[in-house]
């Protein structure tokens, strides 16, 4: 267990996304919750207008608060569980981005609960195209690095992986108990909830360090 | 209809003076067909900006304060994070849990077998987070504190109970995180049945149930 340091307001204050991002697991991990609960509180909060942001221009004003939330639910999970990757403000926007698709799934399914007229934006504000900020490259390099990452694991790793891990890499973002249920239940392997985060946390670090090159990669000389 | 760049300048200046900022009240001050290349620009600008400057007060009562209390709720529900920190504690300090039970059991008083065994039953439980932390006496905590090298207030707090102020000291007059030690009663109620009112549970029971 490493010698967590607490910080007070201010200085959570100044930190950077990312490095607010790492106190919430050191702090998690330390057992210090509220320390934790303080972190999560200010980074969660910097990503609102972001977030409401592309929310409004995807979705009907009256469910415009609905979405976001869902969206910093899903965020403020990660966090706590130490499975944001890349910087926050992509994390979120590709977190923020599932959750306004699966508010038009909803819709979709349920077209009785379609916004009666002039409470959209207007079709093609609702279904357009999805906009630069989530650059389609960046996605497909991201999945690329994951599958090579996943490729150095064992079949019973690259499982926990691939139900606890965040979605934006293509998991299916399970809590560590239900992770560990779905692997005895599914795959007749025992794995503890402490196990399915370490397998977890040496697949981030590698993930992070195959991104890493990959940028270092594609900087031109120039 | 106000021109897209002079409306994304005043979404920055009120950005960066750190004044609430609703996008959707640009989009809607956009002309129609021009609020899609809006978004794209705010979201552009926002996803470069500066950090969001820290309001404690504007933080109180948001969304987003909203959704970090209930995954913080579940995480305590859950039995605080006793799971993860107790193991990580008796490895750090290099105890096999059948050694911490046989001393646990003798610091709260009790040496006879079945009573050794019954505080292992409970401490395993505390282990594998299925006890509920504000059931744990004081005396099991400050107890469990000693053998492992730590501070009892580190094992409240794992558990989500009062001792994580979460920080040194409030940084500002006013703090969106309240000390946990201020917290609610409601947080730490007392249970409604104490052990003595039940047949068939001990002293044992009461120290890991009854708080």
């Amino acid at each position: 267990m490493s010698d967590f340091e607490r910080l007070e307001e201010g200085a959570l204050a100044r930190l950077s996304d990312e490095e607010l991002v790492e106190y919430v697991v050191a702090a998690r991990e330390a057992g210090y919750l509220e320390s934790a609960r303080r972190a999560a509180g200010i980074v969660t909060w910097r990503q609102e207008p972001l977030t409401r942001s592309l929310v409004a221009a995807k979705v009907p004003r009256d469910s415009c608060d609905d979405v976001a939330s869902n969206a910093f639910l899903s965020f403020a999970g990660s966090a706590f569980d130490g499975k944001v990757i890349l910087s926050v403000r992509a994390f979120m926007i590709r977190i923020t981005k599932r959750r306004i698709a699966d508010f038009h799934r909803e819709r979709e399914r349920h077209p009785d609960q379609v916004p009666l007229p002039g409470e959209h934006l207007g079709e093609e504000e609702v279904w357009g195209e999805e906009e630069a900020v989530e650059d389609e490259t960046e996605v497909v390099a991201i999945l690329d690095a994951v599958e090579r990452v996943l490729a150095t694991r064992s079949e019973l790793h690259r499982l926990v992986i691939m139900l606890y891990g965040p979605e934006p890499i293509g998991g299916e973002d399970l809590s560590g108990a239900e992770t560990a249920a779905r692997m005895r239940e599914d795959h007749g392997d025992e794995v503890s909830v402490a196990n399915v985060q370490q397998i977890w946390r040496r697949f981030k670090v590698d993930l992070e360090n195959e991104l890493a090159a990959g940028e270092d990669e594609g900087t031109p000389d120039g | 209809m106000a021109d897209l760049d002079r409306l994304l300048d005043e979404l920055a200046a009120d950005y960066e003076a750190g004044r609430d900022v609703d996008p959707a009240a640009f989009l809607d001050r956009a002309d129609p067909g021009q609020r899609q290349e809006l978004a794209a620009r705010i979201d552009s600008y926002l996803m470069t900006a500066p950090p969001r400057k820290w309001d404690p007060e504007a933080y109180e009562g948001s969304l987003a304060q909203q959704a970090v209390d209930r995954v913080y709720e579940s995480i305590v529900a859950e039995s605080g994070s006793w799971a993860e920190v107790l193991p990580a504690l008796r490895e750090r300090a290099q105890i096999r849990r059948a050694d911490l039970v046989s001393r646990l059991a003798a610091a709260l008083g009790f040496a006879a077998g079945p009573q050794v065994e019954k505080v292992g039953d409970y401490y395993n439980r505390m282990e594998h987070g299925r006890l509920r932390p504000a059931g744990v006496s004081g005396r099991v905590i400050d107890a469990l504190a000693e053998i492992l090298g730590t501070e009892p207030g580190r094992i409240r707090a794992a558990g989500g109970l009062p001792g994580d102020p979460g920080g040194k000291g409030p940084a500002f007059a006013r703090t969106a995180f309240p000390n946990a030690e201020f917290a609610d009663e409601e947080t730490d109620a007392p249970v409604e049945r104490r052990a003595a009112d039940e047949p068939g549970r001990d002293e044992i029971d009461a120290l890991f149930l009854d708080g």
